[in-house]
């Protein structure tokens, strides 16, 4: 398909090709996001008004708990000691 | 460590158990802190479960007096050190409330720490933790 180019070389965006390009474009567009959205998996996570997990839940407590182990493994709080301390 | 471990032990505990119940995370952060203030972990968790006992029959108001009391005991040198192990208690689950701010201020106060000071701490430690999660919400709701 020979598509018109304006002066500077740019697609010419009033012609009719352009618009059937734009058109497919969409919908192929609207058919990932589509098959995307099929995809996500639904979370049983309880979650804020801001959408972050709620880390009062059971789940919350589990995943903190995580994060404190992981932190301790980097031994995070000696190192923050050492930087402001010593 | 000059401060006395029951010294750390009882402000720790006050954080906790303004928190709830003795969990699991806790018992991970206590032992974190053990370890950095060089303190034998076993020894810090019998202090604390100690003093949790003390704690147990307090309302807020004597359990805030009973850890600004042991907070004016702690060592002048280490007075940063301790409310940096306090910032770690107080933010272990994740979640930084109103009153959590309320009381860590209190304790910096009673630690002689000014309060800009104190603000600066907790944001470096709120830098830190990207997934924290500051909540505005009444505790008691």
């Amino acid at each position: 398909m020979a598509v018109k180019t304006t002066a500077s070389g740019k697609m010419d965006k009033r012609t009719k090709e352009y618009k059937e390009l734009k058109a497919r474009l969409a919908k192929a567009r609207a058919a990932k996001a589509k098959s995307t959205t099929k995809k996500k998996q639904t979370s049983t996570l309880k979650k804020t008004a801001s959408g972050k997990v709620d880390k009062r839940t059971k789940e919350g407590k589990a995943i903190a708990e995580r994060m404190a182990k992981a932190r301790k493994a980097k031994n995070s709080l000696a190192n923050r000691l050492k930087r402001l301390f010593r | 460590m000059q401060t006395p471990t029951i010294t750390i032990a009882s402000i720790l505990a006050a954080i906790i158990w303004a928190d709830g119940d003795f969990s699991e995370i806790e018992r991970t952060t206590i032992s974190e802190i053990a370890e950095a203030l060089d303190i034998p972990e076993k020894e810090l968790t019998m202090n604390v479960t100690a003093a949790l006992v003390e704690l147990k029959n307090l309302d807020e108001e004597n359990a805030t007096d009973f850890a600004v009391k042991h907070a004016t005991k702690v060592n002048d040198e280490e007075t940063g050190e301790v409310f940096q192990a306090l910032l770690q208690m107080a933010l272990c689950d994740n979640v930084l409330t109103y009153n959590e701010v309320h009381n860590l201020l209190a304790l910096a106060e009673a630690l002689d720490i000014d309060q800009d000071a104190a603000v600066l701490m907790l944001c470096d430690l709120v830098k830190s933790e990207p997934e924290l999660e500051v909540s505005f919400e009444p505790e008691d709701e």
